[in-house]
């Protein structure tokens, strides 16, 4: 029983304090306290709310940090993949264009042609290419092969069943019959020069020739037929009281970047 | 019969390397690896390993040279000889002066018979075209020797750890 009123009074203080500080707020009179009390909880609270928003923020930021991780490697795959496929259709494009200018040879001068790719170098001699055709292709010994349209490169030295030697015109050993378009006749012997350009020797004092002019093949030799282009003369190398006139060429292409190529197989169309 | 299977393939690989790879690139396409193989495996695995080795290289790059065919299969087989005669007589320890020695002597001998060789089928009138022996020519000997002299000089070195590490001293021939 006393407990029970013990109870009640306590009750009834806690009610009577709690309308006194509501009384005291409204009055203003607990504001100080009210302030310092609010203040450090405003502290305790700005706190707690950057702390677990920063672990909010920061898990959310990881989620995506992953997830751009994630996406930035597949973007980098990606740009390599395209990369690979820019390369490759690069290389169609460069191999089409190359083809073209075959056909059109082909078709502009009805030479027998075989296409034919490089397939690396001669260990051993220098200016030299080796091409992935051979005797099974009807290729033989001292057919010119040639690049483009109709600019001669070098001739076939050792035909195997699949795959044969070119020899570069660059070669010292190198020598083709040439002449220039104005002329029909034989005009000179183009000799390569150390692998790097070509000298044309023997070319008649009366024959009118100038820097930039064309060098083509005469035809003298049974397999390389005319008009195949040698390259521009470069330097008229000779005196006006030598017996000959001697001349430096510059090839048309870069030897160095040959991939596809065409040899002209003329020994079919003399047999038939 | 597998392991010579595979002595095979890894021949051809190395004359694809060369011919196809090397050859597109103009320091390395001086460096001759197909030579260094050969001396190499001579020197370590013996004559036999490096006899079969020499035979099937020579058989694969003779199809890409504009010597005979057989040739140079010739060369690398009389280099096998050289090499096994030279590291039994004479150099007879696995030591860098003697890889040294070994490659160098296997350069310039490839080169000497190369150079016989080619003059001889040009004045027979077997070949077509000779080697141009030009200032060229000398330069790419010296870059070859200088290359295949570093790369020995690598692959022994990479022996010298793989082989005390894997106990396999007893590989390397009256150490």
């Amino acid at each position: 029983m006393k407990s029970k009123k013990k109870s009640r009074n306590l009750k009834i203080v806690i009610v009577a304090v709690i309308i006194l500080l509501i009384f005291l707020h409204f009055i203003n009179v607990i504001n100080p306290v009210e302030n310092y009390i609010f203040s450090s909880l405003f502290s305790f609270q700005g706190n707690t709310y950057s702390f677990f928003s920063k672990l909010k923020y920061s898990f959310i930021n990881f989620q995506e940090a992953q997830k751009l991780k994630q996406e930035n490697q597949q973007l980098k795959a990606e740009i390599n993949d395209l990369l690979v496929e820019n390369v490759k259709w690069h290389n169609f494009e460069l191999e089409n264009n190359k083809l073209r200018e075959i056909l059109n040879f082909k078709n502009e001068t009805n030479q027998e042609l075989v296409l034919v790719k490089v397939i690396g170098k001669d260990l051993n001699k220098d200016n030299t290419l080796i091409i992935n055709q051979g005797k099974a292709s009807g290729l033989g010994v001292g057919m010119p092969v040639i690049v483009g349209n109709g600019i001669i490169i070098g001739k076939i030295i050792k035909v195997n069943e699949n795959n044969a030697v070119v020899l570069l015109l660059t070669d010292t050993q190198s020598k083709v019959a040439i002449s220039v378009p104005s002329s029909n006749k034989t005009a000179g012997l183009a000799q390569g020069e150390f692998g790097l350009s070509i000298k044309v020797e023997y070319i008649p004092q009366d024959l009118e020739i100038n820097e930039n002019d064309l060098i083509i093949t005469s035809g003298l030799e049974s397999l390389i037929p005319r008009g195949l282009v040698l390259g521009k003369i470069n330097r008229i190398l000779s005196q006006e009281n030598d017996l000959f006139k001697t001349v430096s060429i510059n090839p048309l292409v870069d030897y160095t970047e040959l991939v596809i190529l065409a040899v002209i197989n003329n020994q079919n169309i003399e047999n038939d | 019969m597998i392991k010579y299977i595979a002595y095979f393939l890894i021949s051809f690989f190395l004359v694809f390397i060369q011919q196809s790879l090397f050859s597109g690139f103009s320091l390395l396409a001086d460096l001759n690896i197909l030579l260094i193989t050969i001396v190499y495996i001579t020197l370590v695995f013996g004559f036999n390993l490096g006899f079969i080795f020499a035979l099937f290289i020579g058989f694969g790059i003779g199809l890409y040279t504009f010597l005979p065919f057989g040739v140079l299969l010739l060369i690398f087989l009389a280099i096998v000889f050289l090499i096994d005669l030279v590291n039994k007589y004479i150099l007879t320890s696995f030591s860098f002066f003697t890889n040294f020695i070994l490659i160098i002597g296997a350069t310039i001998s490839y080169y000497i018979l190369i150079i016989v060789f080619s003059n001889l089928f040009f004045y027979l009138k077997i070949l077509e075209v000779n080697l141009n022996l030009d200032q060229r020519f000398l330069d790419g000997f010296f870059n070859q020797l200088f290359l295949n002299t570093l790369l020995m000089i690598f692959l022994y070195l990479i022996s010298k750890i793989t082989f005390k590490r894997l106990n396999l001293a007893f590989l390397i021939q009256n150490e």
